[in-house]
């Protein structure tokens, strides 16, 4: 192909087609490149379709994610109705303690005098 | 003597014939039909060279190219149900293909020959005069209508005749004929006008 400057080099069809089959060659004559493309398409059609995002990676994740959101969720609710069993009967307890000492007429003057200390206060707030 | 000859050729006489292409391909498209997977792996590996060449025909660029293969694989994937066994399995997937590259083609309507440039590259022995080669053809290819450009790049490129073009992209043949010379003629146009040294 011999062009020379300053003169319009008239191209033939085969001269054309020949660049065009430069341009238009095959991306690479390597099989890993076709071996690739094949994972890629067969990869495209095991996901139904649906092409690969970035946020794709995490699909793997869901079920154990899921599953571990469930078991803290279950975990944490057993934690707390502990703690509010505990808060309730510890409660009742003081109640259940304060009513035994509080000295309401009856049994507490049928004792007859306290020693305790905390017996006299009442006493005395009471106005005995 | 006929005894021995007999005796000399039993398995040529008793084997079974290899199967042809035609034949292997119609079990793997039988088998892929019934759900196998491995043999639509190795239809895929049969056939995507080819249809690549017809993708990259059509569309502008390597990358939409590969997508528009992988759709067109897809497509055939979830039709393959409806293909008859007894077709050629490749000009039904080229078609496939074809119309997959030529859906992306319209979205994309890329019409930026810079643009063009980055995309197509070739070797040629002088860098200077490869760059203006390039560039003159990269702007002729622009000034085709998408259906002039695949094809030419289908007949001169990956050998297709008119009659399969014809078929690939949904047109009649004398009109492939027609969009081949007029390609050819405006290419020859846009290039004639480079001038180099050697």
């Amino acid at each position: 192909m011999k062009i020379e400057r300053g003169t319009p080099h008239e191209w033939g069809d085969e001269e054309v087609t020949q660049l065009l089959r430069d341009v238009y060659a095959s991306p690479a004559a390597n099989a890993s490149y076709w071996d690739t493309l094949e994972s890629r398409i067969m990869a495209r059609i095991a996901s139904g379709g649906e092409a690969p995002e970035w946020w794709g990676v995490f699909h793997g994740w869901v079920r154990v994610g899921l599953a571990a959101a469930v078991l803290a969720g279950v975990l944490s609710g057993a934690a707390l109705l502990r703690e509010r069993e505990a808060q309730e009967r510890l409660a009742y307890e003081a109640v259940m303690e304060s009513a035994s000492v509080i000295p309401v007429a009856g049994p507490t003057i049928a004792r007859g005098p306290s020693h305790s200390t905390r017996d006299a206060t009442l006493r005395s707030l009471m106005g005995y | 003597m006929t005894l021995a000859l007999t005796f000399d050729f039993p398995s040529a006489v008793l084997s079974p014939p290899e199967p042809t292409a035609r034949e292997r391909e119609h079990e793997l498209v039988v088998s892929a039909q019934r759900g196998d997977t491995e043999s639509f792996a190795a239809l895929v590996r049969l056939h995507q060279r080819r249809a690549y060449a017809v993708a990259r025909a059509i569309v502008l660029t390597h990358e939409d190219a590969e997508d528009a293969v992988q759709e067109g694989f897809l497509h055939a994937f979830r039709a393959l149900d409806r293909f008859l066994p007894d077709q050629a399995f490749g000009a039904w997937l080229n078609r496939i293909v074809a119309n997959a590259a030529l859906d992306i083609t319209r979205r994309k309507k890329v019409r930026d020959a810079d643009a063009l440039t980055d995309t197509i590259a070739s070797p040629f022995r002088d860098p200077a005069e490869s760059a203006e080669l390039r560039r003159r053809l990269t702007v002729a290819l622009s000034t085709l209508n998408e259906r002039q450009r695949a094809v030419i790049v289908l007949h001169d490129v990956e050998g297709f005749k008119h009659a399969e073009i014809g078929r690939l992209l949904g047109i009649p043949e004398g009109t492939a004929r027609s969009d081949l010379h007029h390609a050819r003629a405006r290419l020859r146009q846009a290039l004639s006008a480079v001038r180099s040294q050697l």
